[in-house]
């Protein structure tokens, strides 16, 4: 029956023809990048084989950004990533003269301000690796894994609101993927739908 | 923090550092004042003058709000129409029940005498928004998103009815601001009903808001990149229509660009739209809304929740 559906349908319709644009997908292998950070170092995905990689896509002046950072949420998970052998990179991908877009001097300023301690802060200005993964939102987030492969893609939690009084009843989703790699569980949810300010390209 | 600050002003590109928890109601509601008052003029050729113009809209961030009711006066028993009415300053929106790639729904929390019930908002057909290559789901210019408030049926005539609604909406241009407002509505209980003057405002919208027709047959399924839909006996609103515009409700399935749908001579309605990015599972029902434009120019919809499944293959 659906076989023939998907016939009928194949033979009615003229098809849209628009493949929805590549982005990374989980259980692919993640894009590689190069990018420099605030302190001037360049980091290569390929720099961190074996390591398990998140990627936050980050815009200082984003509502949702400032619910996660406001109240400690992303602090206390790049912490408990981090120290626990996890890499965590935040990307700014806003254009100059679009919001949240910062020089390294001010992304450090801001970090201390914020007291967020990620592995570090990488200046992607003219958005190529946000395009290459697909980031959509701040936040949006990745996990991959030590052989390079996408392990998630999507939101911080499962609670798509502006509002940090619903963090608590949330479930942290990056924090979730993390636990199922480190004990090699398969990730139970690999792909979320992000949710936040569009990325400032 | 002096050092820092010196130096950020005396950079080309200046970035202000936020202090968390970020600012303050009262300073963005200032900011938001100063720009409605500059925006105001521009208003008035979209928005009709009586919206525009009408003294209850309290200044929101990049808009103005009002809290609406259907009635002036209610009765025991009685169901009624109330809710908010957005201004949405040029150029700025709110968001649809699936808000699209970004953003988010607005949301009703209410307080109601005892006895009292609320519904859900009631949505009216959200139009596309492009900005800045995503596709969202969400509203302009003026809008008034009703929900059904049922008034006890041992209310007393002479009693006072008083809901409160605390309204959360994320108002966005290319920037996002979430905003709220807390309003209330204070209405007689009389023994016989009383329209107010918006019950007119209430009637337009709910011939946006989508009909839910029982016995719509067909089915969505997934294929390796696409997921496609049928409505195997379009009803007539869709077969006359001079324009079909679908809109996913379940979110995570379908990319939220125009989704391209058929008539076929057999009279069902057919899409298949690129899977979305975040597709994880087919659920056992998938929603859809589905507004049509009638000869007339008018927009009608219906809403129907379809059996779904994956026909990838392992």
């Amino acid at each position: 029956m659906k076989t023939l559906l998907a016939a009928a349908l194949t033979a009615s319709l003229a098809f849209a023809g628009m493949a929805a644009h590549a982005a990374a997908t989980v259980g692919q292998p993640a894009p590689a990048f190069t990018l420099t950070d605030t302190k001037g170092t360049a980091h290569s995905l390929a720099d961190f084989a074996g390591k398990t990689v998140v990627l936050e896509w980050f815009n200082h002046e984003c509502p949702f950004v400032k619910k996660h950072y406001g109240a400690g949420n992303m602090q206390k998970q790049q912490n408990a990533a981090t120290g626990s052998g996890v890499v965590w990179l935040v990307v700014n991908s806003s254009a100059a003269g679009k919001q949240g877009h910062v020089n390294a001097e001010q992304a450090n300023a801001i970090l201390a301000e914020w007291k967020a301690t990620p592995t570090a802060f990488l200046l992607d200005h003219d958005g190529t690796v946000g395009r290459a993964y697909g980031a959509k939102t701040t936040p949006h987030m990745y996990v991959i894994d030590g052989e390079g492969v996408l392990r998630y893609n999507g939101a911080i939690d499962s609670n798509p609101s502006a509002d940090p009084a619903d963090i608590p009843g949330a479930t942290q989703f990056v924090e979730a993927a993390l636990g199922d790699l480190a004990a090699n569980r398969p990730v139970a949810r690999g792909t979320t739908q992000p949710y936040g300010c569009s990325v400032k390209y | 923090m002096t050092a820092l600050h010196a130096r950020f002003t005396a950079n080309d590109d200046p970035v202000r550092v936020p202090r968390l928890p970020p600012p303050t109601a009262a300073v963005l509601a200032l900011a938001s004042a100063l720009a409605a008052g500059a925006a105001a003029s521009a208003e008035s050729s979209r928005i009709p003058p009586h919206i525009d113009g009408d003294p209850r809209l309290v200044a929101a961030l990049n808009a103005r709000v009002a809290l609406l009711a259907d009635h002036a006066a209610v009765s025991p028993g009685q169901r009624f129409k109330a809710g908010l009415r957005i201004v949405h300053d040029a150029g700025w929106h709110t968001y649809w029940a699936n808000s699209g790639d970004s953003g988010l729904p607005t949301r009703y929390d209410w307080t109601l005498p005892p006895g009292a019930s609320a519904g859900p908002i009631d949505w009216p057909l959200p139009e596309r928004l492009l900005a800045s290559g995503l596709t969202n789901f969400g509203y302009s210019d003026a809008l008034l998103l009703p929900a059904t408030i049922t008034v006890p049926a041992g209310a007393q005539a002479g009693e006072r009815f008083r809901a409160t609604l605390r309204a959360r909406w994320l108002i966005c241009e290319e920037a996002c601001i979430p905003d709220e407002a807390t309003l209330s509505i204070d209405l007689p209980v009389e023994t016989a009903p009383r329209p107010s003057k918006d019950a007119e405002e209430f009637r337009a919208v709910a011939a946006r808001v989508p009909a839910r027709p029982s016995g719509l047959r067909g089915h969505s399924w997934r294929d390796a990149t696409h997921v496609a839909t049928q409505i195997d006996d379009a009803p007539p609103m869709l077969r006359e229509a001079k324009r079909i515009e679908v809109f996913p409700l379940t979110p995570q399935i379908v990319a939220s660009t125009r989704i391209d749908a058929r008539l076929g001579p057999d009279g069902a309605l057919r899409f298949r739209h690129p899977a979305s990015e975040y597709f994880d599972r087919m659920p056992a029902r998938v929603e859809w809304v589905i507004g049509a434009e009638g000869e007339d120019g008018r927009w009608r919809a219906l809403q129907v929740a379809l059996p779904a499944d994956d026909a990838r293959a392992p």
